[in-house]
Order: C-alpha cells, then structure tokens, then sequence
C-alpha cells in the first residue's frame, strides 16, 4: 500500500505519496524519521524551490535514487549530503555554491492541494521564510 | 582613495560604497547617472549570498562586458550588461541563472558594511525590503587594514591588505610563511596572473571545513591563495583572470588587496609571459 506524507506549509495544508519503489532506500529513511519540521526558505543557488535541512537526515552513505538535476514541479526530492527537503515550484535545479549542476532524489509526488502548496512556498522568496512539517498520514 | 562615492540605504542600514570606475567605466558612468535610485529589494534565488534589483533604464546602453567577473565578493554591486539586473553581495556569491555561470560588470564596492550585510542576510528569512542608493561625499577616512605585505618584483614594490575579516585562517598562514623570496611566472590556466609556489607545512589545515572566502574570479589587484594538500599557489592578478587548471575551473581563497597604484608591478608580471619568470619576494610590513 503506498505510504501517505501529511504536509503542512504556514497554514497550507497538502498532501504526497511515497515513491517507494523508485527510492526505496531514501524513502525508508526519511518514513523512520518523520515528523520532520522546519524553517523553509527559498533556495539561494538553484532558483525556484524551497528547503528545510534536518540535519538527522544527513547522510553522504545514503546513495542518490531515481535522481535528478533540474527538479520537477510537484514533486519533493532528497539531498542526502545535507539532509536537505527541496520542494520545487518552478524552474530549478540542484546546485551548491560550488556547482551548478549536483544530483538529488526525487522520492514523492504531490497528490491533494498542490498548487496551494506550491503557491505558498512561492511566496516566500518575496514575504520570508515560514515552518513547514511532514507527518505520518494518521499520525 | 578612490573618486566617486554611493550611499546604499535597506531600511535604515546604511553603507558607503565606492564607485568602481577603474573596472567597468561604461557601466559604472550609467550607474552614476541613474542615481538617485529607490527600488524594491529581493533576495537571489540563483546567485548565493546576495540581493538583486533592476536598475535604472540608464543602464539599459550599457551593454558591453568591461569587467567580466562572475565571482562577487562581499560588498561587491555588479550589475549584468545590459543593466537587465543588479547584484549586491553579502557573502560568498556568483553571478549565475538559470542557465548556469554568467558574468556581469562591477559598478561599486561596499566598505565597512557589515550592518548593511546584516540586513541583506535578514531577507533571506524576512522577504523583500526597499533600497535606496544616492551619491555620496567622499568620507575623510575608513578603517585601515589590519595587516599590510609587500610585493617586490625585481625591486619594484606594491603594498597589499589582507582580508583577514573574510579570510582569517589563510591570511594568518601567509603571515606566518613571511617573507618569501622565490620566484613567480605567468599562469598558464588563469589568465593574468602570476604565480608564486609555496609549500607550507600547515597548508592542510585550510582545507578543513569550507575554503574561506571562496572565489573563481581573481579581481585585478587581488592576492588570490590557493590551497591543496601538499601546496598552495599565490596569484598575483594583474588583469582578467580566473582560477583554472588542467581539469577546469576551481575555488581559491581571495587573501589581500593591492594598495595605491600597482601599474609599475604590473607591468613586471605582464613581462613574465614574454620573459619568463622572475625573482618574487613577499615579505611583512611592519607598522610603528
């Protein structure tokens, strides 16, 4: 049965499914360590998209699954080197100050109120950053 | 001291910065003449430490790339040609977009602005704010370097500061390595710039954690130092030049700047190209 992420942004509240069989190991990883919380800001290298950086989910050993370099709208990707959540909005790419191209795992789809969502971490290069959680769906 | 000089206002932190017209002359003019200027104000998504505006229709004309630099150091204010945005640095930063590395014109300097930073630094969590960039009275004084070294080719001399704000861990280890007399030769890689091999002992030490004040481009007039286990390069930028090796572009550490007018050492290290290398001695100057 595919996994649920609860996800709430400010006041936003969305949903995304778990792409287990495409990032299996990096969405066991991130499932056991859920609730995750944190400030989300706009990304300052790789444009369109916003983060939290929960510093329990670094892990350089964790490898790169079903990854990309440009992010996908609609979708959250994993940065496993700095246990960094991205979720894109618009054009993007993963990058680092000293790279303009770095891989990163797209390990879940949003499925209920995205474009709420995604308006929301839009705003924030412009208004400031704000919380965003991911829980357990049914916790 | 340098001629013109700008007043940068974000609600209410203010620096002065002066206008960079020995780098970007075209651009820096049409900057001058936009001025007074008050606009909104938003952090970079592409570029890393740092925040942009859109400048004045003036700079529209001002198309040419004069400086061509693509790293930005703190304080630095460029603006891409064409005038279809403006950067102004806070921190380590890059001129880039979407479609990867760009580089822009260097139009002023920020000096001593580090409530200025901190307020730029703040957007990132608190969103947009207002700028606001006037011309300015040339200021009677700023704060001195804190550390001074000389540069000597075959008897001519430039003065340089260290950046030991940005870059204390470097500065401090050239400081100790002082005076070094060897010699230096022209970059094959980097463009213009000299170099002068050294191998500290604790040159390791720089590679723990993050380069400090991490760079691509090397400004004309820097002292650029560039780490790596078991040496480290100093460059001595005397026009464009960027840090490159055999395996492409890499970071190095922008250590000191050069003081007063450096053409005559200059020119000597131009002269390497031609004549090969030559003798190099970097040594301390020690204040009363």
């Amino acid at each position: 049965m595919t996994r649920t992420l609860d996800l709430r942004l400010g006041d936003v509240v969305a949903a995304a499914e778990l792409l287990e069989d495409a990032a299996p190991l990096t969405s066991k990883r991130l499932w056991d360590a859920l609730p995750v919380e944190g400030t989300m800001h706009n990304l300052r290298y790789g444009g369109n998209a916003t983060f939290v950086v929960d510093q329990r989910l670094a892990d350089r050993t964790l490898p790169v699954e079903n990854r990309v370099t440009f992010h996908v709208r609609g979708t959250l990707a994993f940065y496993p080197e700095w246990g960094e959540l991205v979720l894109p909005y618009g054009p993007a790419q993963v990058r680092d100050p000293h790279s303009v191209a770095a891989w990163a795992t797209v390990f879940a789809r949003l499925t209920t109120n995205a474009d709420a969502l995604l308006a929301a971490a839009e705003r924030i290069a412009h208004a400031g950053a704000l919380r965003f959680a991911v829980t357990r769906r049914g916790s | 001291m340098p001629g013109r000089w700008l007043r940068m206002t974000v609600d209410g932190a203010t620096a002065l910065a002066s206008l960079s017209d020995d780098v970007a002359p075209k651009a820096a003019a049409a900057f001058w003449e936009s001025l007074p200027l008050e606009t909104s104000l938003t952090h970079t998504k592409w570029c890393g430490a740092a925040a942009s505006f859109v400048p004045g229709a003036s700079l529209a004309s001002a198309t040419e790339l004069e400086d061509a630099v693509c790293s930005l150091y703190p304080g630095v204010l460029a603006i891409r040609p064409g005038g279809g945005e403006a950067l102004l640095s806070y921190g380590d930063a890059e001129c880039r977009s979407e479609l990867g590395v760009e580089y822009a014109n260097r139009v002023a300097q920020v000096i001593d602005g580090e409530a200025l930073f901190a307020r730029l630094r703040r957007m990132w969590e608190e969103g947009d704010a207002r700028i606001r960039i006037e011309r300015a009275e040339r200021p009677e004084s700023w704060k001195a370097a804190a550390r001074l070294i000389e540069v000597e080719v075959e008897g001519t001399k430039a003065m340089y500061a260290l950046r030991t704000d940005t870059a204390p861990r470097t500065c401090a280890l050239l400081w100790d390595l002082l005076p070094i007399e060897t010699t230096t030769f022209y970059s094959r890689w980097a463009g213009d710039a000299g170099i002068v091999e050294t191998r500290p002992e604790r040159v390791k030490d720089l590679l723990l954690g993050e380069l400090e004040a991490p760079a691509i481009s090397m400004y004309k007039g820097t002292l650029c130092c560039g780490p790596t286990p078991n040496w480290m390069d100093i460059y001595l930028s005397f026009g464009a030049a960027e840090c490159r090796g055999a395996q492409g572009r890499r970071y190095i550490t922008v250590a000191a700047d050069v003081q007063g007018d450096p053409s005559a050492l200059f020119d000597l290290l131009k002269r390497t190209r031609r004549e090969g290398e030559k003798r190099v001695v970097i040594r301390r100057v020690e204040r009363a």
